[in-house]
């Protein structure tokens, strides 16, 4: 019966994902202790996943977990590939094989992994494969942005909300970050928010490939982001999202239509971000107008304000956080424990050789991942410190 | 081949799948059987006036809705939800199989650094009529070797492919030779200036050497496979390369 509940959970939960219709799966964390609408759901665990249910305490069942050994040779060997990208010397090897206290050597040739520069180029292709972008300086401003900051241990939120040095260089011979601050024009840098290579990169109609960076790269979930726990019912069918149905435009593209599916489950959301990417041309310098175009037929048109929002509407990251521009989304979304918990899951991820969270579902269910999420609070959202207690963890170490 | 649901301890039967299917043609590239991505930023999906060839994956069609991008990536293939729910299902709770080591490939400037750190010169090239060398595959190989394609906003790989996985062996056994004649003088491989030799004058395996490129402690089965694949065939030279690629590959199926 269970396998049959997961078989078919699953290709729900995809289907979900993929912004059909209907709620994302539940975020966990619940710390933000408020009775409105769920926000984007994404790295969360499937909730009572793991629960013995009616108040019964689980009975103790063997486990794969309890198959594991503590084998700190094998864990050094696949920190030092996953952190500096080669294996330990023989030096290494040995010192640790011959060390009465095998965890405290280890834990200090870790110190030294996150201390050696190569881990600073590690981090940069960890990013850029995150971000799905890089290759030249200018695409590679910001992983390396991200990385600089994780190397420094720098509040992870500077990402979206550094005014200044968010265009950094990174010298692969000497393994070494130089700051450099964007030439594109903004108004007002907000990390990697206003970062020109990502505005290139991501630049399409309307925006939208924009926002759905920002959300599946930072908030670990695709579209829709905002679910509320009882549906409408619009011309028969259910509307999930917070927002006023009528919020979003409906000419020339008809964000309203229900005919397939309820676009508005997703555009309310999408179409109150989108405004604030719009000015970026398609080569990320930031405009006085609109840049992006309406792929109306048989002539697109550039994108006027009344295709995403209504008129009156304000631009916001989620209903009820309005922001008026890119540095207001960075602190928004600074804010969001969501954007915290993708972060976190991330580094997870990245440990235990696991999977896409977005993509392949790859989640990590809060039994895992609280504490991580509490130690990273704790350290001023330092990654590389949460990072590295996971390489210092009981999973980690066991095989 | 999705090796993800693969723990770590599961590499050897990764190897025995690569070494029964690939082992014949290992002195040759295989084809690679990866999409090539030739798209830049801006391409498909990006060009307003290019209504016609927005992206698939849409949702609804096309008379009432518009088409939607199913991932980030141009060309990058959508998840399949019954091929997930199958893998989860195998890997169990997600409170337990979180928690549990899966299989990554090896990234490849890691396979890069590994071999060069073992004395191989990534820079050579084959002569005339020669397979291709352990440098010329990798650098050749970058599709089958799951690489990233930034301007398709796709990045490197996780998991291995077949295709992947076989090359890596292909690798591994084009870079045997040097292996063996520069892990004495190798750095990663020396203790106080002094790197053990591959073989013993025996001809049987040295277990710091093979500690060297195993990256832990060998075992006794270690050596005893080692030896195992020296003494197995008739051509003794042949088979300590085997041996050497043999190790690395069971070692570093997964990262």
């Amino acid at each position: 019966m269970g396998r049959k509940l997961t078989l078919l959970a699953l290709p729900l939960g995809m289907m979900i994902a993929a912004c059909a219709n209907g709620a994302p799966t539940g975020l966990s964390g619940g710390d933000d202790g408020n009775d409105g609408p769920s926000t984007g759901a994404g790295n969360g665990s499937p909730n009572g996943s793991a629960g013995a249910g009616a108040g019964q305490p689980a009975p103790p069942e063997h486990t794969a977990l309890d198959d594991r050994t503590l084998d700190y040779g094998e864990a050094l060997r696949t920190a030092s590939l996953k952190l500096v990208r080669d294996l330990p010397t023989l030096d290494q090897i040995q010192k640790l094989a011959a060390a009465k206290d095998q965890k405290a050597a280890y834990s200090a040739a870790l110190d030294a992994l996150f201390a050696d520069p190569r881990f600073n180029a590690r981090m940069v292709k960890f990013w850029r494969d995150t971000m799905r972008i890089g290759g030249d300086p200018d695409m590679d401003a910001a992983p390396v942005l991200a990385a600089k900051i994780m190397s420094e241990g720098r509040p992870y939120t500077d990402l979206f909300t550094a005014t200044s040095g968010t265009c950094p260089t990174f010298d692969p011979d000497t393994n070494t970050f130089a700051d450099g601050d964007c030439q594109n024009g903004v108004p007002a840098a907000a990390g990697v928010l206003t970062n020109p290579g990502v505005m290139t990169q991501f630049y399409s109609n309307m925006a939208f490939r924009r926002v759905r960076w920002v959300q599946e790269t930072f908030v670990c979930t695709k579209f829709p982001a905002e679910v509320v726990a009882t549906p409408k019912q619009v011309d028969g069918k259910d509307y999930t999202s917070p927002w006023d149905f009528a919020s979003i435009g409906n000419d020339p593209i008809n964000f309203q239509d229900t005919s397939a599916v309820v676009c508005a489950n997703c555009h309310t959301s999408i179409n109150h971000i989108a405004p604030l990417f719009g000015n970026f041309d398609a080569n990320g310098q930031y405009q006085s107008s609109i840049q992006v175009m309406t792929p109306t037929a048989p002539d697109p048109v550039t994108t006027q304000m009344s295709h995403w929002l209504r008129a009156g509407e304000k631009t916001s990251w989620r209903s009820g956080v309005e922001v008026a521009d890119l540095p207001g989304l960075g602190k928004a979304m600074a804010a969001d424990p969501d954007v915290a918990e993708c972060a976190v899951a991330g580094m997870w991820n990245f440990t235990m050789s696991k999977e896409d969270i977005v993509n392949d579902l790859a989640t990590v269910p809060d039994e895992v991942l609280g504490t991580y999420k509490t130690k990273f609070a704790a350290s001023g959202m330092d990654l590389k410190a949460t990072l590295k207690q996971m390489f210092l963890s009981d999973d980690f170490t066991k095989f | 081949m999705n090796t993800n649901i693969v723990t770590k301890y599961g590499h050897l039967a990764v190897l025995g799948v690569a070494l029964v299917a690939f082992a014949p043609g290992c002195a040759e590239a295989p084809t690679g059987l990866g999409k090539t991505h030739t798209s830049k930023p801006g391409d498909q999906g990006s060009d307003p006036n290019d209504v016609e060839n927005q992206p698939g994956n849409g949702v609804g069609s096309q008379s009432d809705t518009f088409d939607h991008f199913q991932t980030l990536g141009d060309g990058e293939a959508g998840p399949d939800p019954f091929a997930i729910a199958q893998q989860r299902e195998e890997e169990g709770p997600p409170e337990i199989r979180t928690r549990l080591h899966s299989c990554q490939k090896m990234q490849i400037t890691t396979l890069k650094n590994m071999l060069t750190s073992f004395g191989v010169d990534l820079t050579a090239t084959a002569s005339n009529g020669q397979p291709p060398t352990a440098g010329q595959l990798i650098n050749g190989g970058g599709t089958a070797l799951g690489g990233a394609n930034y301007a398709a906003r796709v990045g490197e790989q996780i998991v291995w492919t077949a295709a992947g996985a076989a090359k890596q062996f292909d690798i591994f056994v084009q870079a045997a030779p040097e292996i063996i004649a520069n892990i004495k003088t190798a750095p990663a491989c020396q203790v106080n200036g002094t790197g053990p030799d591959m073989f013993n004058a025996d001809n049987t395996c040295n277990k710091d050497a093979i500690s060297c490129l195993i990256g832990k402690p060998a075992t006794d089965e270690h050596i005893a496979i080692c030896n195992n694949l020296v003494t197995s065939a008739s051509d003794i030279d042949k088979c300590k390369e085997i041996a050497v690629a043999t190790l690395l590959s069971a070692a570093h199926s997964c990262e």
